[in-house]
């Protein structure tokens, strides 16, 4: 009888400790969905097999979430980047705006959108969610996921609405982090920042 | 007399041993890694030089079973190696083996070496250079990374034509696989 009351005890406290995971999982979900913009300055840090040394670039972050409209802008040490406007994606090259072509790079910049507003319940279907504090951690339910094999989510621990730092994993080694700063929730957007 | 005939099997055996490797030894390359080729398993094997630019080789084989086209070309790649076509760069393994295994239909047609050529031109090499450099600092590396290393010249595009005509069951090119197959494993592609 000792027995199966230790391990009714042990399920109900189990059961409550992954359902307040769960809850802060939500809780974060909720404040994040109250974004409708967002500015911000990143650094792009490449670690690849190919090179000797990680590769660093910057640049500056735009969304409007009721436009659906993002703008991902490398600033250094080349100019160029992409634009998403619903259900269009262009590349931003030379002060030129064309649209993208090819499938796999549409797909990604729009998973984007899904990224940046932390879509828990879009995420949930392709990816396992667990997190630790405020890292969160997306692993791939595809075991054999070409491009990803994990993604780690830093949320600011004094406002969950900023996500500090991202780092992509890829099944090959090699890694991405994009650490953001100076980052504006709800900035009034101007027109110019959308091109 | 049984231990007879039991030597005789055995002497037989040696004599094709010693005619094989004599035989390896002395005929030219394309005859040798023919000959590496099991009877049973082979089907079509061919090898053709990819430029004489470039200085690729592309081996063609094609067998009944994807476990019989890896073993194909672990033999293959083994020929290659000793004869010193090429260097393997890691010890091999499934995935190095599937890499030099190679199916691929013909020789290249005139205008696929004029294209090939085009490609590998001084100028067009420095702009292809400077155009991954750039990408190397945005997200479309994710994409191009694997392109970048294994054909950074696009090389293999010039294969898909060829290589779609080897039927319906044929996948398209994807990097991200690294090479080009079809769908069970039995004919490959690789520069």
């Amino acid at each position: 009888m000792k027995y199966y009351l230790s391990l009714l005890l042990c399920l109900a406290v189990c059961f409550s400790w992954a359902q307040s995971k769960e809850d802060a999982l939500h809780n974060y979900a909720q404040k994040i969905s109250t974004v409708q913009t967002l500015q911000s300055n990143f650094i792009e840090e490449k670690h690849l097999a190919l090179l000797d040394q990680p590769i660093q670039s910057q640049g500056t972050l735009a969304f409007d979430k009721k436009a659906q409209k993002l703008r991902w802008q490398y600033q250094i040490p080349f100019e160029n980047g992409f634009l998403i406007e619903k259900d269009r994606s262009y590349r931003l090259q030379a002060h030129t705006k064309k649209p993208i072509e090819s499938a796999m790079g549409r797909m990604f910049i729009n998973e984007m959108l899904v990224w940046l507003t932390l879509d828990f319940d879009s995420l949930q279907k392709n990816y396992h969610i667990t997190h630790e504090g405020t890292q969160i951690t997306f692993t791939p339910l595809l075991k054999e996921h070409k491009i990803v094999k994990k993604i780690t989510v830093w949320l600011d621990e004094k406002d969950p609405r900023i996500v500090t730092q991202v780092k992509m994993e890829e099944p090959s080694g090699d890694f991405i982090v994009w650490k953001f700063n100076h980052t504006q929730i709800n900035p009034p957007l101007s027109a110019e920042v959308f091109p | 007399m049984r231990n007879l005939r039991q030597h005789g099997k055995l002497l037989g055996f040696a004599c094709l041993m010693v005619l094989g490797v004599v035989g390896l030894c002395y005929g030219s390359l394309e005859e040798n890694i023919l000959a590496l080729v099991p009877g049973k398993i082979k089907q079509r094997v061919a090898l053709f030089e990819h430029s004489p630019l470039s200085q690729k080789l592309i081996v063609i084989t094609k067998a009944p079973s994807a476990q019989q086209a890896q073993e194909t070309a672990a033999r293959l790649q083994d020929a290659l190696a000793q004869a010193g076509f090429i260097i393997p760069q890691k010890p091999w393994t499934n995935t190095s083996i599937l890499q030099m295994l190679s199916a691929l239909p013909g020789l290249f047609s005139p205008k696929i070496q004029q294209e090939t050529e085009r490609k590998i031109a001084p100028q067009a090499v420095s702009r292809q250079i400077a155009q991954y450099y750039e990408e190397l600092f945005s997200f479309q590396s994710i994409f191009t990374t694997q392109k970048m290393t294994q054909d950074p010249f696009n090389l293999t595009e010039l294969l898909i034509s060829p290589w779609s005509k080897l039927g319906k069951n044929v996948q398209t090119l994807n990097y991200t696989d690294g090479f080009l197959t079809n769908n069970d494993g039995t004919l490959r592609a690789a520069l």
